[in-house]
This record gives C-alpha cells, sequence and structure tokens, in this order.
C-alpha cells in the first residue's frame, strides 16, 4: 500500500471521528424545542458581537466574563440595568461599551441568558462556579489571611464579604460602586425599618434584596443568596457587617 | 501570469495581511492592561474581529500560494488563465473583506467574522483555484495539500450554517473553526513542509500529515464536552496531546529543518499538545474559556502561516525576529494561561481581578507581540525575500 493512501485512510479515520462526534452533540443540541425568544436572543448576540469578548459554555473570545450561569448570579433586573447603563458598573476594572439595544432586545437576551443556565447539555459545565468579580475562595476561611486573635465568625463574614459582596459595596465611607456603600451600616440599619432591628435588617436585606431598596439605588442586587450562602455564612456576614458602625464612618 | 508569479504574488499580499495583524493583534492585547483609553470608543470585540478576519485570510492566502509553489515545482511554471482569473478575484476579496473590517461590517460570531457574502466569494474562489492546480494533486505532497485545502472549503460552509442557539453554534464550531484549523489547515500546511524538507531529505514520509489529521481530529472535538458530546476521555487525550511532538520529531529528523519549518511545527505541536489535552473532559472543562483556548488557536495558525511561508521564505533577520517573538509572546500566554485557570476557575476568584492580577504576564505578553509585528514588519520590507 503507498503512503499517499495510507494518509487518505488516516485522513478519513480522523474526519469520520470528528463526524460522528459532530453528529450527535447536533442531536443533543437540538433534543429540546428553543423558545422563540431565545433564538431571537441570540441573533441579537450575534449581532451586537458579544462573543468577541465574552463566553458561553466556555466559548468566545475570552476579554469579558462567561455568561452561561450570569442569571442565577445577578438576576434579570441586574442584567437589564446592566446592559442599559454598563458605564455604572465595575469603576476601575475593564469597562463594556454601551450597546444601543432596543427593551425588546435586553429582554431576548435576558431570555437567552435564561436558557443558557438552565439548557439541559450545560448541567456540567462549568466545573465550579464561575465569578464576575469579587475574592473568591482566596478569601475563604481556609485560606484568608486571618487577623490574629479577630474572631472566627468575623474572619468568615469578612471573607463571605470579599467573595459575594465586595465587588458591588464598598465598606469605605462615601465609595459608591453598584450598590451604597456600607460604612456605618451597623447604626444606619436600626433606623431603616420601624420594627425591624439591625440585624434583622441586614439578614432581610441579603435574602430579600427588593423588599427595602435604598433611595437612589435600582433594585438590581442578585436574588439567590438564600442559595448561595449557608446559614452560618449568612450569620458570619452579618457579624462582619455589624462593626461598621458610624464611628467607622 | 505564470504559476511562480501568482505565487509570489499571492506570498506578497500574505506578508501584507500579517503586517496588518500583527499590528491588529498588539492592539487588541494592550486592551487586556487596566486602563484602556479606547475601552468604549473602539471595543474589544471590533478589534479582534479584525484581527481575527486577518489572520485567517493570511493563512487563506498562503496555503494558496504554497500550493501554486509546488504546482510549478511539480508541472513547470506554466501561464493559467484561469488561476490568474482567481489571484484577480483574490486580490478583490481581501480588498472587501479589509473594507467590511475598517467600516464594521464584520460579523459578531468569534472566529468566524468574514460576512457570508464574503464568505461564498472565497469558496467560488478557492474551488477554482483547487480545480486550477489539480495537477498538482498527482504528486504525493501535492495531493495531501490539495486534500487540505479540500477540507478547509467544507469546513467553510459548515461555518455558513446559521444556528439557532449557542449549542448549536457550538456544534458547527468543531467543523468550522476546529477541523478547519487543526486539520485542513495544518493538513495543507503540513504538505508545503514535507515538500521542502523531501528536497533536503528525498524519503519524506507522509506520517507528519497523517499524525496531524488523526490529532488534529481529537483536538476538533474537544470543545464539545461542554454541549454534552466530545469527550475523548483521558487515554485518547494523552495519545493525541502526545502524537503532535512525536510526529514533529519524526517530520524533523534527519533533516537540517529551515528555521520556518522548524518554528511553525513546532507552534503546530505546542497548539496541538494544549488542544488535544483539552479532549480529557476534567482538563477541557477547566481550560474552556481562558486564555489557554485562545493560544491554542494562535499557536495553530502562525504555526500553518509560517509553514506556508517556507515555500518562499523571508530573510532569516525576519525569522529571527518573528521566532523571539512568538516565543516570548506565546510562553507569556501560556503562563498567563495557566495561573487565569488556577485563580479563576480552581480558586474561584472573579474573572474581573484575575485579569487585573495577571497584569504583569500581559505586559510581557505584549512585548512578545510587539516584536513578533516588528519581524512580519520586516520581512514585508523590500529586499527581504530570500527564496
Amino acid at each position: 500500500m503507498n503512503g499517499r493512501l495510507i494518509f487518505v485512510i488516516v485522513l478519513l479515520l480522523g474526519l469520520a471521528a470528528v463526524v460522528v462526534n459532530v453528529v450527535a452533540a447536533w442531536q443533543n443540541a437540538t433534543a429540546d424545542p428553543v423558545p422563540e425568544d431565545v433564538s431571537a436572543g441570540f441573533a441579537v448576540w450575534g449581532t451586537q458581537g458579544c462573543e468577541g469578548c465574552h463566553t458561553l459554555y466556555g466559548q468566545g473570545g475570552g476579554y469579558a466574563p462567561d455568561l452561561t450561569r450570569i442569571i442565577h448570579q445577578r438576576g434579570a433586573d441586574y442584567l437589564r440595568a446592566f446592559m442599559v447603563n454598563p458605564g455604572a458598573f465595575h469603576p476601575n476594572q475593564r469597562q463594556m461599551p454601551r450597546f444601543t439595544l432596543t427593551e425588546t432586545e435586553v429582554d431576548q437576551l435576558i431570555a437567552l441568558l435564561d436558557w443558557t443556565s438552565s439548557a439541559r447539555f450545560a448541567a456540567d459545565w462549568p466545573p465550579r462556579p464561575l465569578q464576575v468579580a469579587g475574592g473568591g475562595a482566596l478569601f475563604n476561611t481556609s485560606v484568608a489571611q486571618a487577623v490574629p486573635g479577630e474572631d472566627p465568625v468575623l474572619t468568615r463574614g469578612r471573607a463571605v464579604f470579599g467573595q459575594r459582596c465586595a465587588s458591588c459595596h464598598s465598606i469605605e465611607p462615601g465609595v459608591v460602586l453598584t450598590g451604597p456603600s456600607l460604612a456605618g451600616i451597623a447604626d444606619r440599619a436600626w433606623h431603616r425599618v420601624i420594627g425591624l432591628g439591625a440585624q434583622e435588617y441586614i439578614r432581610n436585606s441579603i435574602l430579600h434584596p427588593s423588599d427595602y431598596v435604598v433611595e437612589g439605588f435600582a433594585d438590581v442586587m442578585q436574588k439567590n443568596f438564600a442559595d448561595l450562602l449557608s446559614s452560618s455564612d449568612i450569620d458570619a456576614l452579618i457579624a462582619y457587617l455589624m462593626q461598621f458602625g458610624e464611628a467607622s464612618s | 501570469m505564470t504559476t511562480r508569479q501568482l505565487a509570489n504574488r499571492l506570498f506578497a499580499q500574505m506578508t501584507i495581511l500579517l503586517v496588518l495583524y500583527g499590528a491588529a493583534a498588539l492592539f487588541a492585547a494592550v486592551k487586556f492592561l487596566p486602563g484602556d483609553a479606547l475601552a468604549v470608543s473602539l471595543p474589544y470585540n471590533q478589534i479582534v474581529g479584525v484581527r481575527n478576519v486577518l489572520l485567517d485570510l493570511a493563512i487563506w492566502t498562503g496555503l494558496l500560494a504554497g500550493g501554486l509553489t509546488l504546482l510549478s515545482e511539480a508541472a513547470g511554471s506554466a501561464r493559467s488563465p484561469l488561476l490568474t482569473w482567481v489571484y484577480r478575484g483574490w486580490t478583490a476579496l481581501l480588498v472587501l473583506s479589509l473594507l467590511a473590517a475598517i467600516l464594521d461590517l464584520l460579523e459578531g460570531r468569534y472566529l468566524l467574522e468574514l460576512p457570508v457574502i464574503l464568505d461564498l466569494v472565497l469558496i467560488v474562489l478557492a474551488a477554482l483555484a483547487l480545480a486550477g492546480t489539480v495537477e498538482v494533486a498527482r504528486t504525493t505532497t501535492g495531493s495531501v495539500w490539495w486534500l487540505g485545502m479540500a477540507l478547509a472549503i467544507v469546513c467553510v460552509i459548515a461555518g455558513m450554517i446559521p444556528p439557532a442557539n449557542p449549542a448549536q453554534d457550538r456544534v458547527l464550531r468543531a467543523l468550522a473553526v476546529g477541523a478547519k484549523f487543526h486539520i485542513a489547515y495544518a493538513v495543507a500546511g503540513s504538505a508545503i513542509a514535507i515538500a521542502v524538507l523531501s528536497k533536503l531529505r528525498p524519503r519524506t514520509s507522509l506520517a507528519l500529515p497523517a499524525g496531524l489529521a488523526v490529532a488534529g481530529a481529537l483536538a476538533a472535538i474537544s470543545p464539545l464536552a461542554a454541549v454534552g458530546e466530545g469527550s475523548a476521555g483521558l487515554l485518547l487525550g494523552l495519545i493525541g496531546a502526545a502524537a503532535y511532538p512525536f510526529f514533529v520529531v519524526i517530520a524533523l529528523r534527519g533533516a537540517r529543518a529551515p528555521g520556518w519549518i522548524t518554528l511553525g511545527l513546532g507552534m503546530i505541536a505546542a497548539g496541538g499538545v494544549l488542544s488535544t489535552a483539552a479532549a480529557i473532559p476534567q482538563v477541557g472543562a477547566t481550560m474552556a474559556g481562558t486564555g489557554l483556548s485562545e493560544l491554542v488557536i494562535f499557536l495553530t495558525a502562525l504555526g500553518v502561516v509560517l509553514l506556508a511561508w517556507a515555500a518562499s521564505p523571508p530573510s532569516g533577520a525576519a525569522l529571527v525576529w518573528v521566532a523571539v517573538g512568538a516565543v516570548v509572546s506565546g510562553v507569556a500566554a501560556l503562563l498567563a494561561g495557566i495561573v487565569q485557570v488556577y485563580v479563576e476557575r480552581v480558586l474561584t476568584v472573579g474573572f474581573l481581578d484575575t485579569q487585573m492580577a495577571l497584569a504583569p504576564l500581559f505586559v510581557i505578553w505584549i512585548v512578545g507581540l510587539a516584536v513578533l509585528a516588528a519581524g512580519l514588519g520586516l520581512a514585508a520590507l523590500p529586499g527581504q525575500r530570500a527564496g
């Protein structure tokens, strides 16, 4: 058998492997019907060049965060506000340009992102949660630098804050990121809602952020902290925030 | 025009495209540093689309030029009215593509940015070029090149099928991007490489393109794991990753290979190792969407360009700059990708914070790209053609 024939056979074998996998993946990708607004959202995704920066299922430009499960992390309201005015978010970090999206297009993109997060074939991806911003496990109690003599509960609360809250809330007086600064929160929280103590107010704001939105801020805080944080994490976070009274601000 | 003249003109076009690519790649890379003043007025997705289109067209142009060189050596440098018209059409395609890039008319699909109408023109012209070079398929290396190019056309057609959702897009992309870069381009480029090598060592085997075809198949299907298919498994992934350097060493063994070929094959092997390693489900899922996925395409694409260039290489000075730039930027991007995987994917630190932390490595990456762009610019200077 001459070399050319062997090459052709090997090439065909390689291509056969590709085709078999592509056909199986195509069947998987087309097994469930795709709602019309999701397809429309994907068209907007393509025409606006979102994929040039972002990734879905790890596919795309890699210049901006993966959005496969962003709807669970941020919620639709936050994403809607972000798409309308991205410059107001993540100051001093990579900026998204402002796209001239219609309300319908924003809704279609939200429908797409909702669909990507729950699609059957995406059950195993990503293998670990991907965060847009925040400290992540670097700030977990196991690896975070504990302050000597600090109560372990406060250390844990500081870690949770770094991981889940710091990208939107500052603890510096007057420094407003996406949400209000939490400097002085321990005292302010006493007066926010009649009948709610400071700790109850903070707990309620973590679990039900839409209940008492601070004046001047949009209701864009993600709504799934009850799923993301254990009760001990929330207790630790409240203990950590209760350190910040008016004196600290 | 004779086939040799057409090949030379296409090589000149490829060089110009590469110079433009070098500038666009540098511009896009600078945006990874904090404080990008043009973040809003010239967003990353626009400049990166231009960069990708320039690189893809440079590969096509270089491979066509390499094929015409093979043809002129196999059948003599004869006049060809058909190929002359193809060359004119190709020139028009390049001009129209540049205009589309300047006017922000590129499409939004990453690595598939060329507008559909220009894709159609490319397919027609490439098919006519293959019809005009069918004679080269009578030679061993020529047939390998011809098959690689024919497969590349099929891959472009696959990329024109509109996906209805991201999962379908991912599947089509395995053909339109994965198979095109890792199989079609790599096979066609390796045909040019073994044609050059066979002048130095007459009994050069087809083990290189055959090995690249099989390992490239694994590399092409590895991204399908995220949609529930294509998980080749630990064993196949490891075999594929090992196959690249193995076949490259076999190809280079016993021949004093020109630097362009050694560097080109080295880059394809490095990109291949990374991409087939991603066929291991755990590895692929962890590195998807990080700088490592980007690096795979960069290494493979630039490697193919260098192989095509080997048929008519620029001066040695340009090679040194290109080699230093490719190695420095490649190593920096590799380190940045590894650190990103560990910090973002293992420690689950936020994407934006991870990118900020990677800034020092991005600086080295940018310096490497600047050297690479300088090398590509040097190759474009008059009188730099060595062969």
